[in-house]
């Protein structure tokens, strides 16, 4: 809980401190600063919010639930933020544009996975001082099918939706509801297994499927392209529950210049990849899908004597394959990756030691049940040219792990992610904390924001001019559980230890969302 | 999707049998089939394949008409004269590009719209016989078709 910062001096303790470490004396600290203190601190309409998601509690819906529930049906604004903390960097004029699941009940049905909500895109607007925001659901074919059906008729990766809703493509069942691309005339809501879908980057209107070719027409583009310096894209798309995948390359004016299908060594199932200057790194974890129809969760088997098998296609020839071998472990999310002098890959991934979304977790969570919480925490794996494979394993716990997206493909230190503190006792649902990973040092600085808060990814924004790795902000949202509303943070990123520079507070609360971008 | 193989069997290699109708007009022991269909975009050309028994429809065998209809306008309409009466389906695809067959993705999924009759739809593949079957009596039957891309 920050909020509370605000009016205290600087000289005042902060919390998380300047390193996060985890000595059992400091946790302590933490726990008394971020947890029961905080408690104290409320401000009135905080306390009644507190108040009212205690009632919630009783009544058996647990407060984190109100990060899985319905959006407006027509979206929210644009509506001005209210500032309730610090002063805005006078560099950062932009938006933070973010993307989730935004329906999850429709008539008396509950959705079956929180990954098969329709997408609802967020944009933060911030100038000067003021910011607004404009949150609108990405109007897809699926979405009118639901709506016009009154419940979850389309099926999807956790849900089954009717036996007779028609499919003829994977666009007929895409949420586009996991992450956005800027393409300057437009913005792209992504999914993972079908087209992007095209939004007007002002009003967040929807102007409809994406067909980057006539031929490749339907073909699945991941949530997480990577772009590189140059202004290339490269992403991949699933063949799910067979031996091959797609491989996309977009030149810089948007061209397809490389669509094709490559062998993959395992039917796996995996939601990110990494990128190198000149080599694609798939890290095929051992969460294995079968054969069949929706939903996915029914066809997918974690089978961790099978390890993890990382795949390597050089960009310029998918013929130049190479394959690492690595302990079983589970991810969603890698950082970046980059290529030493000596030929040697690297990435930054969130490994846990099983799959931390399945399809009992995803249904429980919308429906407000308890959830089985496993751990990613932050990892370097370092390929080596002889074919080695290690794993450095942090003790950060850390999930939506982020880069400066202008070193993508090159050697930098810093990762920022959201996570919590190692010792404390796991929070219910979600993370309470943002912190800096330095892979050169082995430190972690962090802030933390307290129970209170269910915190989201957080993104690095370059400083306009500036060159160095920590010359930015850390720009992100959170859901302040006992104001009941969404929060908007700027920090200086490379002080997340003195808290917020800036926070602003939303009229309303929306569910949690996945993945963001910066657009000035 | 394995309808690709299908669609491609049906209109390519008995695409020669044409629309020819050998029964005189008026012949009140056939039937008269007209097959509208409404398209998004108006151009290209319509490709469909009439079938008169399940396996047929399956792949294993071949169809009792197949035809190429040039689309000018979003509404297109084709008349089957002298069809027995009986249990009929239609399988129908528009050739944007013009180039007599069905385009799939890399993974076997259609680029281009599929239609059936009895309004049957496609869900992971090409809907079963008993989905897409109708009845054409003597007289005048009509089957809509709607291509959604
Ligand atoms: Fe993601």
């Amino acid at each position: 809980m920050h909020t509370p910062r605000t009016h205290r001096p600087p000289s005042a303790p902060t919390i998380g401190g300047p390193i996060c470490d985890h000595t059992p004396s400091r946790r302590t600290v933490l726990n008394l600063l971020a947890g029961t203190a905080a408690g104290l601190w409320l401000s009135a309409p905080a306390r009644q919010g507190a108040l009212a998601a205690a009632a919630a509690l009783e009544g058996g819906t647990p407060r984190w639930h109100l990060g899985f529930r319905n959006a407006p049906v027509g979206g929210v604004g644009p509506v001005p933020l209210r500032p309730i903390h610090g002063r805005a960097p006078e560099a950062l004029a932009g938006t933070l544009i973010r993307n989730g699941p935004g329906q999850f009940t429709r008539g008396d049905q509950t959705i079956g996975h929180w990954f098969d909500g329709d997408g609802l895109v967020r944009a933060f607007r911030i100038a000067g001082e003021e910011a607004h925001l404009t949150a609108r659901f990405v109007d897809t074919h699926k979405r009118r099918v639901d709506t016009a059906a009154g419940g979850f008729v389309s099926p999807g990766f956790g849900t089954a939706g009717a036996p007779d809703t028609a499919i003829a493509h994977a666009d007929d069942a895409n949420a586009a509801n996991t992450a956005v691309l800027d393409r300057g005339d437009a913005l792209w809501a992504l999914w993972e297994a079908g087209s992007p879908t095209a939004l007007d980057p002002e009003t967040l209107a929807t102007r409809g499927t994406v067909t980057l070719r006539d031929d490749v027409r339907h073909m699945p583009f991941s949530a997480h392209p990577k772009i590189d310096p140059r202004g290339w894209i490269w992403n991949f798309g699933l063949g799910l529950g067979s031996t091959r995948a797609f491989v996309w390359a977009l030149d810089p004016t948007g061209r397809v210049a490389k669509a094709a299908t490559i062998p993959w060594p395992r039917a796996a199932y995996i939601h990110d990849f990494a990128v190198t200057e000149r080599k694609l790194i798939f890290p095929l974890h051992p969460w294995i899908v079968s054969g069949g129809h929706p939903p996915l969760v029914d066809r997918l088997a974690w089978q961790p004597e099978r390890g993890v098998t990382v795949l390597v296609v050089d960009k310029d020839n998918f013929a130049d394959r190479r394959l690492f071998h690595l302990p079983a472990a589970f991810f969603f999310h890698t950082g970046d990756a980059w290529e030493d002098a000596g030929g040697g890959l690297h990435f930054d991934v969130c490994f846990a030691d099983r799959p931390t979304m399945d399809g009992e977790i995803g249904g429980q969570l919308v429906r407000g049940v308890a959830v089985r919480q496993d751990l990613p925490r932050l990892c370097l794996v370092s390929l080596h040219p002889d074919g080695r494979a290690e794993v450095r394993q942090s003790d950060v716990v850390a999930e939506f792990p982020r880069t400066d997206a202008r070193r993508q493909g090159q050697p930098r230190s810093s990762v920022w992610s959201v996570g919590h503190d190692a010792g404390d006792p796991a929070p219910a649902v979600g993370f309470n904390t943002v912190q800096r990973t330095d892979w050169s040092t082995g430190t972690t600085d962090c802030f933390r924001f307290g129970s209170d808060h269910l915190v989201e990814e957080h993104i690095f924004v370059p400083a306009p001019g500036g060159g160095a790795e920590t010359e930015g902000w850390l720009v992100g949202t959170s859901l302040n559980l006992a104001a009941q509303a969404t929060e908007l943070h700027v920090f200086d990123a490379a002080r997340l230890e003195r808290g917020p520079l800036v926070t602003w507070r939303a009229p309303v609360a929306l569910p949690l969302s996945f993945h963001g971008i910066w657009r000035w | 999707m394995r309808s690709a193989p299908l669609f491609l069997y049906a209109l390519c290699l008995t695409g020669a049998i044409g629309l020819g109708s050998n029964a005189a007009d008026g012949d009140r022991e056939t039937g008269r089939l007209t097959l509208t269909f409404e398209v998004t975009e108006p151009s290209g050309a319509i490709m469909a394949a009439v079938f008169d028994n399940a396996d047929a429809y399956g792949g294993n065998g071949a169809p009792v008409r197949a035809f190429r209809l040039p689309v000018t306008a979003p509404t297109v309409r084709q008349t089957l004269d002298a069809l027995p009466p009986g249990d009929y389906a239609v399988r129908a695809f528009h050739d944007l590009n013009d180039d007599n067959s069905l385009n799939t993705n890399p993974f076997g999924v259609p680029v281009e719209a599929v239609a059936f009759s009895n309004g049957a739809t496609v869900r992971y593949g090409p809907p079963e016989w008993a989905a897409t079957r109708f009845q054409v009596a003597t007289g005048e039957t009509g089957q809509t078709l709607s291509f959604r891309r």
